[in-house]
């Protein structure tokens, strides 16, 4: 029974409405079937839309336990890190989503910070390409000169000192990238496919593993 | 050390001064480069173009506080491109933020063209699921949404009176920063449906979304580049046009940073044999 | 004058985040801790919404909708160590969903389709730069292709291909490390336009200062060495 419960039901499930999906694109079937698989659609984004707050409380347990244990040089932001969690659902339940206290908050915290974190990523990504862009093999001078010759495309300083920079940048984006792409994304789609029907099969079981089995 | 092996070893800080000034010296002396209209940013504006007044576009408008400086100019431009044509335009968005961004970017331009809420656009508001979501929304949008962004009920609202699924769309634009969206768009709009596809993404998924140019997606901007380029296709300079100089000065330092890097190598190991 | 505090304190947020491209400090640490708190905040409070508007307002008109409410509530089982095995039930569901949805078009458009779109003449009259390049994508899917195929061992004939997908990839990889360079200096100009502002001129310097004393303390006598 514990068996049944806690590893067949779930590969059942997976099983059953999996497959139910994926024939009702392929088999014409009468509008109430098709109605029932846009129903379950419809239920699996609100399930979705419940479990994404799973990962917030795990958030503000963690983070709780680390304010209690007074951790060494980390309960402080653990502090900045609760009181965070509880702005916006404090603000929504009070003054609501349209006020214009709400997305002023959004667009001076959220927006500000979010738009400055991600832009950090350019330091890195140059850093990176200053020390991997050496051309001591074949491989390496590929790889350089077709970055430069793009950014020389892309960037509009790149027509003003050669028009062939941009031919040449547009051939590279037009041609080899387009080829190695649908290249990576058929052998993706096979590699894809193949684990798709073994999760439906039951034979990967990694979705319903963990949790007191 | 010496100069040669300094030149390979220059510390991140450095290299980060160098990038921050380079971007911000256009910022206060711009140079005004002019920009080529290149074919898949032309083929989203002519898809936009070729659609008769009233066509209807679900616009998924992904934007992220991180995303809004590279795919947001390119939004615009084209939200603007599609209201003075008089297409009527649905914003839903896959991301929790694209909320915001549709109601701080789009009541403005509606304003400047006369286009009301309910009738010329409406904005249905974030939905969960991903592809899941995707799906739910075309097969039936009344049962996806019950309530717009604002509140209102769909049936009240004139635009959505006659729609109620993939059947009513003409066109889906996108406007994103993962690289697995355009996929999914692709997936469940144009392939199943045959819907066009128009998009504007980040520089990361514009390589992989290239494949899918020119059959199944219509038309494509690259981040910054593609914006100045719609945005000059639109005869509306603004921030895309404007960054761009930023981008030419950073492009040209780091190209001549590999290149001084990758000739003092090979004279640094010259002088070793 | 609000409009003042705003931009003063996106200066604050901006200068203490880029801090970290030159020393991790505590200063740049404080302001990611709260964006992540209000990300996560906002996350939790917009997906209960979206729930409570498709599931549970309308859940007198329609009582199966009790179902998905039921579902998504059992992924917080995973909490309790004696019933997080009833959030498989959940996981099961939305899995099936997802994989149904995806599969279902896949084989259609990210196998049939690419194949179909390089069905394309090799030979381009008048353009030499075209005709190469048709060569090129057909070659580039080959041997792309055929260097992810692990069925068969990479030697002789079959290696001088998939090494010459590897040299078409590397090509293909600059190509998107410079498309990659474009997306993330967007962003960055997006993040000095909130420090070049008016009040920028004199919160920037201060946040300089202020960053510089949490990195190096012992250097004006906060801290013992």
């Amino acid at each position: 029974m514990s068996q049944l419960t806690k590893k067949s039901t779930p590969v059942m499930i997976t099983f059953i409405i999996g497959f139910f999906t994926i024939l009702v694109y392929f088999i014409a079937l009468p509008s109430s079937v098709t109605e029932a698989s846009s129903t379950l659609n419809g239920w699996a984004t609100t399930i979705v839309a419940l479990a994404i707050g799973f990962g917030t409380i795990v958030l503000l347990r963690t983070h709780t336990m680390r304010v209690m244990q007074r951790r060494k040089g980390e309960w402080v932001y653990s502090i900045v890190i609760i009181i965070g969690i509880l702005i916006f659902p404090l603000l929504y339940l009070t003054i609501g989503p349209n006020s214009y206290l709400y997305k002023t908050f959004y667009s001076t915290v959220n927006a500000t910070i979010g738009a400055s974190i991600y832009g950090l990523v350019l330091f890195t990504l140059v850093g990176g390409m200053y020390r991997t862009f050496r051309a001591k093999r074949l491989n390496g001078l590929l790889l350089m000169i077709s970055a430069c010759l793009v950014m020389l495309q892309i960037a509009p300083i790149g027509d003003a000192i050669w028009s062939g920079f941009p031919i040449l940048g547009s051939w590279l984006m037009d041609y080899p990238t387009v080829g190695v792409y649908r290249g990576i994304m058929i052998a993706s789609a096979f590699g894809a496919l193949a684990i798709c029907f073994r999760t439906l099969l039951g034979y990967e079981g990694g979705h319903v593993s963990g949790g007191g089995e | 050390m010496n100069l040669l092996e300094k030149i390979q070893n220059i510390p991140t800080p450095i290299i980060s001064v160098v990038l921050i000034l380079t971007l911000t010296v256009p910022m206060f002396y711009p140079l005004g480069l002019p920009i080529k209209i290149s074919p898949i940013v032309k083929a989203a504006y002519d898809t936009i173009e070729q659609l008769p007044e009233g066509s209807v576009v679900l616009m998924d408008y992904g934007l992220t506080p991180a995303s809004v400086g590279e795919t947001g100019c390119g939004a615009r431009a084209m939200v603007y491109h599609m209201l003075s044509k008089g297409l009527k335009i649905m914003f839903i968005g896959g991301g929790v933020d694209s909320p915001q961004f549709v109601e701080k970017d789009v009541p403005p331009i509606a304003e400047i063209l006369n286009k009301k809420y309910g009738t010329d656009w409406v904005h249905l508001g974030y939905y969960a699921g991903g592809e899941t979501g995707r799906a739910a929304i075309l097969s039936d949008f009344n049962n996806a949404y019950p309530k717009d962004h604002r509140g209102n009920l769909l049936q009240n609202l004139e635009l959505m009176k006659n729609i109620n699924n993939y059947e009513s769309i003409d066109l889906v634009a996108v406007v994103t920063t993962g690289s697995d969206v355009l996929p999914m768009w692709v997936r469940q709009a144009n392939t199943p449906y045959g819907i066009d596809i128009v998009g504007s993404v980040d520089g990361a998924s514009f390589s992989i979304a290239v494949p899918y140019f020119p059959t199944q997606i219509s038309g494509l901007l690259n981040a910054l580049r593609g914006g100045a380029e719609y945005e000059a296709l639109m005869k509306r300079p603004g921030e895309a046009i404007a960054g761009m100089d930023s981008i030419s000065l950073q492009f040209l330092v780091v190209i001549l940073l590999l290149l001084i890097t990758n000739v003092a190598m090979f004279l640094d190991r010259k002088g070793e044999s | 004058m609000v409009i003042d505090v705003i931009e003063i304190i996106k200066v604050i947020f901006a200068v203490g985040i880029l801090s970290f491209a030159f020393k991790d400090n505590p200063v740049h640490r404080l302001i990611e801790s709260l964006y992540i708190g209000v990300t996560a905040g906002y996350l939790l409070i917009t997906n209960f919404n979206t729930a409570y508007q498709n599931a549970i307002q309308p859940l007198p008109q329609n009582p199966l909708l009790i179902l998905p409410i039921i579902l998504g509530l059992l992924m917080y089982t995973r909490l309790s160590k004696k019933f997080s095995y009833l959030s498989k039930y959940s996981i099961a569901f939305i899995t099936a969903i997802g994989v149904g949805l995806s599969t279902r078009t896949a084989i259609q458009s990210e196998i049939i389709a690419p194949f179909i779109n390089t069905a394309i003449p090799l030979f381009v009259t008048n353009d030499v730069l075209g005709t190469f390049g048709n060569i090129i994508i057909v070659v580039s899917i080959i041997s792309t292709i055929s260097y992810f195929t692990y069925s068969f061992e990479h030697k002789g004939s079959y290696k001088i291909l998939t090494q010459l997908g590897i040299s078409l990839m590397m090509i293909t990889f600059g190509a998107s490390a410079a498309n990659i360079l474009l997306s993330r200096s967007a962003r960055v100009i997006t993040m000095l336009g909130y420090i070049y502002v008016p009040s920028g001129i004199y919160v920037a310097p201060i946040m300089i200062v202020l960053i510089l004393i949490s990195i190096y303390p012992e250097k004006i006598g906060l801290k013992k060495n």
